[in-house]
């Protein structure tokens, strides 16, 4: 994928969110999700992948306003994270960064690649709005993400996908995909071992992805 | 309803309910929202569950008003043996949600006279263009003056 591509695509992204949180302010709707309880649901799941039994660092990739850490406090008060969060969107960063200044080993940086390796990255919901741009143009993004994401996760990172609706037309705004197509892709691509979870009540699928140095 | 969510924003309140709810995709959310979270459960308040779920009004007023309402239907009774308002709405959508055939709920008001007012669990086919069957439940409203 080019850099020029790659930057309209970014800039639209960032200008989406920006607006969105200018629009909600720190909610499940500043970030596009419909409830807490949906965006909880998800992160269930992507966490499945960490060991809370070990003190861990953990990079959050697209982390908005810093909801991963209000579900952690709830169910896992008592694990050990060092955490990042990473946001293309200034707004987004400012409002975690006010949430949770005291928060310890937590730090917020914007940007549009992890930049330091963690032992896990987790990406929410980061796939999903392609936002008009086309569909070949949308996965290569994916793709260049991915290989971040797995260049800079010491035993693995998780993300999910929204699966298609049968026989409904295609939404030029929402990216929607088959579960195969990403899972060769971190088998093949990526060389991780990947255990798809599916069936958790939404129309969408999560990765787990192990990394060899997992 | 009115009087907690003003009147231009009681269509809304009853929409959103209804889409939380509805049949497919929704109500297998809210599904798997009850298995790993417990959402409804009389450890805590309606309003607390609703919000959850976001099955109240945006606008943060009329979302504060309305919660303000699901608390006063402690206050009244309902058809449900044995249950106040609040109970009975709260204890309706966990056995629902915990059922093996659980029901798209279909939310509605009704106007009884002030002193008999009742939370109404039933179940009916609401969409008139569908067969399928709804948890029907209708909230306690006064007329209007």
């Amino acid at each position: 994928m080019n850099v020029r591509s790659l930057r309209g695509i970014r800039n639209r992204v960032r200008v989406y969110y920006s607006d969105a949180i200018a629009q909600h302010g720190p909610v499940p709707l500043g970030v596009d999700w419909s409830s807490t309880a949906s965006q909880y649901l998800r992160l269930l799941q992507l966490l499945r992948l960490c060991d809370f039994e070990q003190a861990f660092s953990l990079n959050d990739f697209g982390c908005g306003y810093g909801a991963l850490l209000d579900y952690l406090k709830l169910h896992h008060c008592r694990a050990r994270i060092a955490y990042r969060g990473i946001d293309v969107s200034s707004a987004m960063i400012a409002a975690a960064g006010k949430r949770w200044d005291k928060r310890p080993q937590t730090t917020f940086v914007v940007g549009s690649r992890c930049i330091k390796s963690a032992d896990y990255t987790i990406a929410s919901g980061v796939f999903n709005l392609r936002l008009g741009h086309p569909v070949a143009a949308w996965e290569a993004y994916v793709e260049h993400i991915l290989r971040d994401l797995s260049a800079h996760s010491r035993v693995g990172f998780a993300v999910n996908f929204m699966l298609p609706r049968p026989g409904a037309q295609t939404e030029p705004e929402l990216y929607r995909t088959s579960m195969r197509r990403w899972v060769m892709f971190c088998r093949d691509e990526l060389g991780g071992s990947v255990t798809p979870v599916t069936r958790y009540g939404l129309r969408e699928f999560t990765l787990l992805v192990r990394t060899r140095r997992g | 309803m009115g009087e907690f969510v003003r009147h231009r924003h009681v269509p809304h309140t009853l929409a959103q309910m209804n889409f939380r709810f509805a049949h497919g995709d929704a109500l297998n959310e809210m599904v798997a929202f009850q298995k790993h979270f417990g959402v409804f459960s009389d450890k805590h308040p309606a309003s607390r569950s609703f919000s959850l779920v976001n099955a109240a009004p945006h606008d943060e007023r009329e979302r504060r008003g309305f919660f303000r309402y699901l608390d006063r239907l402690k206050d009244v009774g309902s058809n449900v043996a044995g249950l106040d308002g609040h109970a009975a709405l709260v204890s309706t959508l966990k056995k629902n949600l915990e059922s093996k055939k659980p029901l798209p709920v279909h939310f509605a008001v009704h106007v009884d006279p002030r002193g008999s007012q009742k939370v109404k669990v039933t179940t009916s086919s609401p969409v008139a263009f569908s067969k399928v069957k709804y948890l029907t439940i209708s909230l306690p409203t006064l007329s209007e003056k």
